[in-house]
């Protein structure tokens, strides 16, 4: 018997996937779309090859965390030849979950530093 | 000035038109012509923005990405087939590999007490051994199944037209469209040659009366009466369910 899809299953969530799943939260998009929005996102610190994007895309598709939108009939060209994803509902409750863990670890964080150093840092 | 940037921009995307060969063939099945189309806009902004060394850049980066990115996807399809996924496609294969490789592990050890050809030999043995392990594993070989027959479809099951061999014949079996209705019959029209003759393959979309030269009306089958099934990337008819309709098959 498979076992259940829990969105804790799938924490942590890789950083590639985790950036993909950020992305589609505004919207469905195409791979060239996320790539951007990553790299606008994160002001150039961070670029998908697209080796790494669609390697991630093909794990979140196989864990339908993203799922794939018909292409409109009335597309052509290049972008017929584009795929488009969205979020699937079941993402949207892992990436809720991954974010909710990140910020309970930020916050963690932030009061063992401030115990640390309750100066904030400055010497 | 625009010539050299559509040269560039060719070459770029010929060259990872080849390093995308790095990664296994149902994932570039899949992913290869979207993973092309998204390069050739990166280089297209990488020209605009840094010309002819952001377009360098941006290739060494590409290539990077795939050395990091492609070992774990062919490290999948090695775990599917030591799970043994294609353990059913023939034993015949699955010795002849594994003697190849115990061979070649055979020829490594004596080669390292005695001479390099032995060590070459069996360097040369492990590596054909596991590329065709792999290559089997991919279903680039696309080794029957037994007990099944591969057939050619678009990937539709079940699919509108196939064509398979049985014995000294090829057997062509189509849906016919109802262009009033706009839908498929539930019928495969079946028809055969022999095996050799000459005659190019029939189209899907034949009209009834229309049986090409070489070719001859077998009969009708209904669709149900066969089971279909897909495994990586091959569509398969069962053989028992191709004998029995095609015994049954009406003219």
């Amino acid at each position: 018997m498979d076992s259940p899809r829990t969105p804790g299953s799938f924490l942590p969530l890789p950083d590639a996937e985790l950036e993909i799943l950020i992305a589609l939260a505004d919207g469905e998009a195409h791979g060239y779309a996320i790539m951007r929005a990553v790299a606008e996102r994160t002001e150039g610190r961070r670029r998908l090859g697209p080796g790494t994007l669609y390697t991630a895309l093909k794990r979140l598709l196989a864990a339908r965390l993203i799922e794939e939108v018909v292409a409109s009939r009335d597309a052509g060209g290049e972008e017929a030849r584009r795929r488009l994803y969205r979020l699937s509902h079941f993402g949207s409750r892992v990436l809720k979950a991954e974010l909710e863990r990140l910020s309970t670890l930020v916050r963690h964080g932030r009061r063992r530093l401030h115990m640390l150093l309750p100066s904030g840092g400055r010497s | 000035m625009r010539q050299a940037s559509a040269a560039a921009l060719r070459l770029s995307a010929w060259v990872y038109a080849h390093l995308l060969r790095a990664y296994p063939a149902s994932f570039r099945a899949e992913f290869g012509g979207e993973m092309a189309l998204l390069f050739s806009d990166c280089c297209r902004d990488e020209w605009r923005s840094a010309g002819p060394a952001g377009v360098f850049c941006l290739l060494a980066r590409a290539a990077l990405d795939t050395l990091v990115s492609a070992p774990p996807l062919w490290a999948e399809r090695l775990e599917e087939a030591m799970k043994g996924r294609s353990a059913d496609r023939g034993w015949g294969f699955w010795l002849a590999d594994h003697a190849l490789a115990l061979g070649g592990f055979a020829l490594l050890a004596v080669g390292a007490a005695t001479s390099w050809w032995a060590m070459s030999l069996g360097s040369a043995a492990l590596a054909i051994a596991f590329f065709a392990w792999v290559a089997e594993a991919d279903g680039l070989l696309a080794l029957p199944r037994l007990g099944r027959v591969a057939i050619r479809t678009g990937g539709l099951a079940p699919p509108l037209s196939f064509s398979v061999r049985r014995g000294e014949r090829v057997l062509f079996f189509f849906c016919e469209e109802d262009p009033e209705r706009g839908v498929w019959s539930d019928v495969y029209t079946v028809l055969d040659r022999p095996k050799g003759t000459d005659g190019s393959e029939p189209c899907s979309a034949l009209p009834p009366a229309a049986t090409p030269s070489g070719w001859s009306l077998r009969g009708r089958v209904p669709v149900n009466d066969l089971q279909f099934e897909s495994h990586e990337r091959s569509t398969y008819v069962t053989r028992g369910s191709l004998e029995r309709s095609l015994s049954a098959a009406r003219m």
